[in-house]
């Protein structure tokens, strides 16, 4: 704890001293503090994860009068996320901004570090006031990172847009808790317990309580702000908030399960619905998607729903007391939490790259950046294949223990419920090739062909820090795709907190075998890989070499990159089947005539939540506030009626309660 | 270890025998006599002493892709139930790792397609992704089901069907038609693929290789070989009696995966390619085969609770 508590001091050291440091040094000194302050508190939390939790209370005055911030094993698994996606992101974030020489970014860099600062208080604070203190800190510091480019219409509106959303969630969340403190009568999470007692009023509690929760996490349909807020910030906080921010909304889903205990079975199979919709429709939309950072939002919004329907399959088996849904589930959900931080920053990272490198984020401007950028093509193919859930990297390990926990678990469940299980399982298979699909396209339009832009055609990797940043997060991709067992020990340990039926710790050891096992098998794999690619190099120079040629084009040889395959053309066989359903806007100009001079296709994305659910929302309540127009007429005489009414008003009160 | 040898051994020959026997029915049925038997095994040899020419546009990923995609596709055949259901290789979940496996290898066969820049292996590959997004919920839902009846986890286990009863026969009949549904579309035979077509842009396994040659060309059509033998692995581990001895049971399986052919071979002397757009109806097929053996196996578990 005291190491957690000196990172958090250094994290807000960094923060402010970087407002004194001249602005040359300035970055590097804010870089430095912020990456020891996180380290600091990263080895806070290892030590907590080995030997049990540990809490410190401070006493203030009115209102806040004690604060208690506790590291317990969930709140440390999500400190070390916190932290490790932190130290990439201000490696990578270092070198980003290093682009911006002619900006002073003293504020930037103090909300940064106000970001991620507030992310480790959300994760440790036990009561209700200093959470919701830090949750809004929160939201506030990522507003001011997402408003980096103000000068962009796109920008402000996708800022106005997050900061309406973050605070409904906001009040949603106040809504739960006051609801838990009528019947608790203190502002403790432990005491919240107490409600449970009452039980359709907890599950109402927690209804609302989790529907806040789901709009930071950016479940469907609570998404709307992600896909135009990630893409709007820099990509060194697209990295973060996709990575990192939008899971204390899972935090918050753990705890609060956590402190109340065994969930209803509807609460269960809300969440369960909820994340499969947000997995399955995610990936979708990020299938129609030509802007590569909006294309990896909504692949946030899959994994937020890969995370829930582990989350899911958890509260069910608490429910039904079934041993591996909730340990399995639960250590699944965690461990894709980790992963997703892994990929997710190392994609958002990519992107960045590629965008500072070719000014345009629209992928059928881009191809061919693997000559040119290679590094940046490469770790980014690493990210594609790991964010697929393929192995041998760390997305398919999570993907792994879900599964295993639907397999062993579904026999255990008693009647429909084993068939819920089993289509669960189908749906993750579902999002999982989908997901294949939507990377493939965006790794084969991007990197791969030849450059469709002269724009494309001039990029290059970026400089050591954001290729430093990216690698690290390559590394640990690496380290949790190849030797999964520690890392999936840690997360049962977490797990084992849940109210579990029989012992943990038995029932974890022989999942830790079997990826023992699952590690072996993917370096023969490897061992295979190299031998078979060795045969053929082997085989190849004896046989005669490689000649290089163009492409095979029917005996055309002068293809241009104009006649390469598009993304949208590539995804087209899959939107002819579901384009409707999402809203994909679609419009063809025909060939006419003889000789036709033009012909054009182009299609649009539109999110059907956004539609149908918010731009109503929105107009409902302008036309609502409209009603009341007449109060502010701009009359001066009318004003002063409106004081004269209230001392009128106010008098009569008074006399009336003496 | 007699067994896993078996299963080794027939890895190496029994693919390309199932292409073999395919490629003679088809030939007999057009009142040809065909090629010998083993004629795609000695194609690879020969592709394998052949050099290459590779496209000016393609990048490192064109490279790895065809020996990585060999490599996962064969440590797949490795978890894969064999002989007597005897696996190589076995721990819980293996199927899943089976399967993310050859994901793998697709995942690289599709950007390696996309690697050449050629608008027809981009339209290849698109059809091909699309195709396994409709195929693989079904086997993960059919294996779930498996799984939900028999408590199983690993490869073998789960396909070990009781000897009699309702359920078993529900599982074994939509099993059977699932995988052999499965084995044309992964194996891109007719009535989804023809790999004897001509015309690239009708083609869909065929064209994302166009720019493939010796080596490489060699370890890809192995790999193409290997998954359909795959689907005749399941099916057998699905049909063979539980209680087979050793000896009828090494004989039995490589007369299930011909048998397979063959039948491959009936459907397409038969059966004319499916328009490309009508293909995903057809696909859809395999999950409701998948859905009718879960709703059987929830009906036979003793009803909704």
């Amino acid at each position: 704890m005291t190491l957690f508590l000196a990172g958090i001091l250094t994290l807000l050291a960094a923060g402010v001293f970087q407002a004194a440091t001249p602005r040359p040094a300035r970055i590097a000194c804010f870089a430095l503090l912020a990456v020891a302050g996180l380290l600091l508190a990263g080895a806070g939390a290892m030590t907590t994860l080995m030997n049990g939790a540990e809490s410190v209370l401070f006493a203030f005055p009115f209102p806040l009068e004690t604060v208690t911030l506790e590291l317990d094993a969930l709140s440390a698994f999500f400190v070390l996320v916190i932290s490790f996606g932190g130290i990439a992101g201000t490696i990578y974030g270092a070198g980003y901004l290093g682009g911006y020489p002619d900006r002073p970014l003293r504020g930037h860099l103090f909300a940064f570090a106000l970001f991620i600062l507030s992310m480790l208080l959300v994760v440790t604070a036990r009561e209700v006031l200093p959470f919701l203190f830090a949750w809004e800190l929160m939201s506030l510091s990522s507003l001011v990172l997402v408003f980096f480019d103000r000068r962009n219409d796109e920008v402000r509106d996708a800022t106005v847009n997050y900061f309406v959303a973050m605070h409904v969630a906001f009040a949603l969340i106040l809504t739960g808790f006051l609801l838990f403190m009528t019947r608790s009568g203190s502002g403790e999470f432990s005491s919240f317990a107490a409600a449970t007692a009452d039980g359709p009023f907890a599950e109402t509690a927690l209804l609302i309580l989790f529907a806040g929760f789901a709009i930071k996490a950016g479940f469907i349909p609570f998404h709307s702000w992600l896909p135009k807020a990630h893409p709007a910030a820099p990509s060194h906080v697209s990295g973060l908030m996709s990575g990192v921010m939008i899971k204390t909304g899972i935090y918050g889903i753990l705890r609060f399960t956590l402190i109340v205990g065994v969930p209803t079975t509807r609460l269960a199979l809300i969440v369960l619905a909820l994340a499969l919709l947000s997995a399955v429709v995610g990936v979708l939309y990020a299938l129609a998607q030509h802007d590569l950072k909006r294309l990896l939002a909504y692949h946030s919004v899959e994994n937020i729903g890969i995370i829930g329907i582990g989350i899911g399959l958890a509260m069910l088996g608490l429910r039904i007391g079934n041993g591996p849904l909730i340990l399995l589930g639960m250590a699944g959900a965690l461990l894709h939490v980790l992963n997703h931080a892994l990929f997710k920053g190392l994609l958002f990272y990519g992107a960045g790259a590629v965008y500072r490198a070719a000014h345009t984020r629209d992928i059928e401007k881009l191809g061919g950046l693997i000559g040119k950028m290679p590094a940046t093509a490469a770790l980014f193919i690493l990210g594609s294949v790991a964010i697929s859930g393929l192995p041998p990297l760390n997305g398919f390990i999570s993907e792994f223990v879900l599964y295993l926990a639907m397999f062993a678990g579904a026999p255990l469940a008693a009647g429909a419920f084993g068939a819920v299980v089993v289509l669960t399982a189908g749906s993750l298979a579902l999002t999982g090739i989908l997901a294949l699909y939507c990377f493939t396209k965006a790794c084969g339009i991007v990197f791969l062909g030849t450059p469709r832009s002269d724009a494309a055609d001039r990029a290059h990797d970026p400089g050591g820090a954001m290729l430093a940043g990216m690698a690290l997060l390559a590394l640990a991709i690496l380290a949790v795709g190849l030797l999964p067992a520690p890392f999936f020990a840690a997360v049962a340990t977490v797990a084992a907190t849940f109210p579990f039926p029989g012992d943990a710790a038995a029932q974890a050891a022989p999942i830790v075998a079997t990826l023992g096992t699952v590690s072996r098998v993917l370096v023969l794999f490897l061992s295979l890989f190299a031998f078979l690619y060795y045969m053929r190099s082997r085989l190849l120079a004896r046989n005669g070499g490689v000649a290089a040629d163009a492409t095979w084009g029917c005996g055309y040889r002068h293809a241009t990159a104009r006649m390469q395959y598009t993304a949208s053309s590539y995804v087209s066989p899959l939107m002819a089947l579901t384009g409707r359903l999402l809203g994909l806007h679609t419009h063809l100009e025909r060939p006419q005539g003889l000789f036709p001079a033009r012909t054009a296709f182009r299609s649009h994305p539109h999110d059907l939540v956004d539609a149908y659910l918010i731009a109503p929302g929105a107009k409902l309540i302008r036309y609502l506030f409209s009603l009341l127009r007449w109060v502010q007429s701009g009359d001066m005489a009318q004003y002063i009626l409106y004081g004269v009414l209230f001392l009128a008003a106010a008098l009569a009160w008074i006399m009336g309660g003496t | 270890m007699v067994a896993h040898m078996l299963n080794i051994l027939f890895l190496l020959f029994l693919p390309f025998l199932m292409l073999g026997v395919m490629s003679r029915i088809k030939a007999l049925a057009g009142g040809r006599k065909g090629p010998p038997l083993l004629q795609p095994f000695f194609d690879m040899l020969k592709l394998l002493r052949k050099g290459a020419v590779v496209s000016r546009v393609t990048s490192w990923v064109f490279t790895v892709a065809p020996s990585l995609a060999l490599a996962a596709t064969l440590t797949a055949l490795l978890l894969a139930p064999g002989v007597g259901r005897a696996q190589v290789i076995s721990f819980d979940g293996d199927i899943v790792l089976c399967l993310y496996l050859l994901g793998l290898a697709k995942f690289f066969q599709l950007i390696s397609a996309l690697d050449t820049g050629s608008a027809f292996e981009g339209m290849g590959a698109g059809r091909e992704a699309l195709f396994s997004v409709i195929v693989e919920p079904s086997l993960f839902l059919f294996a779930g089901t498996l799984a939900l009846v028999s408590g199983a986890t690993s490869f073998g286990a789960l396909f070990t069907l009781a000897q009699s009863g309702a359920w078993p026969a529900v599982a074994a009949t939509t099993g059977t038609l699932l995988f052999f549904l499965l084995m044309l579309t992964e194996g891109c035979r007719i009535p989804v693929d023809d790999p004897n077509t001509h015309l690239e842009l009708t083609m869909i396994h065929e064209v994302m290789i166009l720019d493939n040659a010796g080596p490489d060309l060699a370890f890809l059509q192995y790999a193409a070989a290997l998954k359909m033998y795959l689907f005749a692995l399941l099916t057998a581990a699905l049909v063979l009696p539980v209680d087979l001895s050793p000896l009828p049971a090494a004989f039995a399986l490589p007369a299930v995966a011909l048998l397979c052919a063959a039948l491959a071979g009936i459907v397409e002397s038969l059966v004319a390619r499916f328009r490309i757009s009508h293909v995903p109806q057809f696909l859809f097929l395999t999950v409701a085969l998948a859905l009718i053996a879960l709703a059987a196996s929830v009906y036979f578990r003793g009803g909704v609770a």
